[in-house]
């Protein structure tokens, strides 16, 4: 009994000498080194994987192809005869009444909006001539005036001038009504 | 000198935590809830690394690497289920085996303790260091699985069902070895003639 509290008392003696040990505070250091090394390892592949996706979208972008969003190219036709003044034909063309829709896009990215079209705007007294099924659009060059005695404002300076125009003719020949191309 | 500082303001946003809490900010990288565990739990954790191992650089690298697997594998515990206290021993505990397998018979024969001659010897009486020295060396002649219930139960003072869930053995178990380690190390002394010195 008495090696036995002999050994208790210097087991006492021990662990009280024990209570001067500790770590070295070069490992405290070394571990929250470590923390902020992962942190940073942690986040970088966040901004990489974003930095790649903004690369990969002004990619994209960049590379859209614009010329699914104009016409398709209309099949030259001969010119129909324009009554009054003679206009100066630039390109005979015949447009299919179908709407050609662009080729369907391979991303997700949101469509710059379409340039707005300038639309027909029907000439004097076409109103009264029968309705046309067949149409075709011509694309003229016309003066100045004319484009005044539609209505639509333009420069006095520049009268003599002819602008480009798309004029829609029926089937009988006769112009139904008038848009500008530039 | 301190090495790092660590603001108060850190300390009182992380000792407001539970272990859960504390474990799940070091999941996320949270520098202050590390060092809050760190300095809460590393001077018992090198303790018992330090008696096991008797080595200052065994304990030193045991301790961090206990850590370590800490901040890279934080999700390792489940709160529910145990402590940080007990889930960090557990890995020391690891380490500390994985660091001396093999090295058992070289503390063995490192061990030399004084002849019984030399204690019987009044000139030649044992102080407190020696003594502590002593006790150090017959601890680490222990057998392992007798050295970690020695230094849990007897010098850490931990209740013999907090040993047995770290060391993950029956209860009864962790007596049976208590009451033998005692009885190797009573006799390892009394062979080096402590015994003696004592009368």
């Amino acid at each position: 009994m008495r090696e036995e509290r002999r050994v208790t008392e210097w087991l006492a003696e021990y662990r009280d000498s024990l209570d001067a040990v500790s770590t070295p505070s070069a490992v405290e250091a070394r571990l929250r080194a470590e923390v902020r090394r992962r942190q940073r390892v942690s986040v970088s592949p966040w901004w990489l994987a974003a930095g790649a996706a903004a690369l990969l979208a002004l990619g994209i972008w960049i590379g859209r192809p614009r010329a699914a969003a104009l016409p398709a190219p209309v099949v030259a036709q001969a010119p129909a005869a324009l009554p009054a003044e003679p206009v100066e034909i630039v390109q005979p063309a015949r447009v299919q009444p179908v709407v050609v829709m662009p080729a369907p896009r391979q991303t997700r990215l949101a469509q710059p909006a379409p340039a707005p079209v300038a639309v027909f705007v029907m000439l004097p007294g076409s109103e009264y001539l029968p309705p046309a099924q067949d149409v075709q659009v011509m694309r003229v060059r016309i003066p100045r005036t004319r484009i005044q005695s539609l209505g639509w404002p333009v420069n006095v300076d520049r009268l003599e001038e002819r602008v480009l125009a798309d004029v829609l003719v029926g089937e009988d020949g006769v112009p139904r009504a008038v848009r500008l191309v530039q | 000198m301190p090495v790092l500082t660590w603001t108060s303001r850190q300390s009182q946003a992380v000792t407001s935590l539970d272990d859960p809490a504390l474990l799940d900010r070091v999941q996320h990288g949270d520098e202050a809830a590390l060092t809050y565990i760190y300095r809460r739990l590393e001077r018992p954790l090198y303790r018992f690394a330090f008696a096991m191992t008797g080595s200052p650089a065994m304990a030193e690298e045991a301790v961090q690497e206990t850590f370590l697997r800490l901040i890279r594998q934080p999700g390792g515990l489940d709160p529910t289920k145990g402590s940080i206290e007990g889930y960090l021993y557990g890995i020391v505990r690891n380490v500390t085996r994985q660091a001396l397998r093999g090295q058992f018979v070289a503390l063995d024969e490192e061990y030399d303790p004084p002849a019984a001659g030399e204690l019987d010897d009044p000139a030649v009486s044992l102080d407190r260091a020696q003594a502590n020295q002593l006790l150090s060396a017959a601890i680490l002649a222990l057998p392992a699985h007798y050295r970690e219930v020695v230094v849990l139960c007897d010098l850490e003072e931990w209740s013999y069902e907090a040993a047995a869930a770290t060391v993950g053995c029956p209860l009864g178990t962790v007596r049976s070895r208590l009451n033998r380690a005692r009885g190797m190390l009573r006799d390892r002394l009394k062979e080096a003639g402590c015994a003696k010195s004592d009368g």
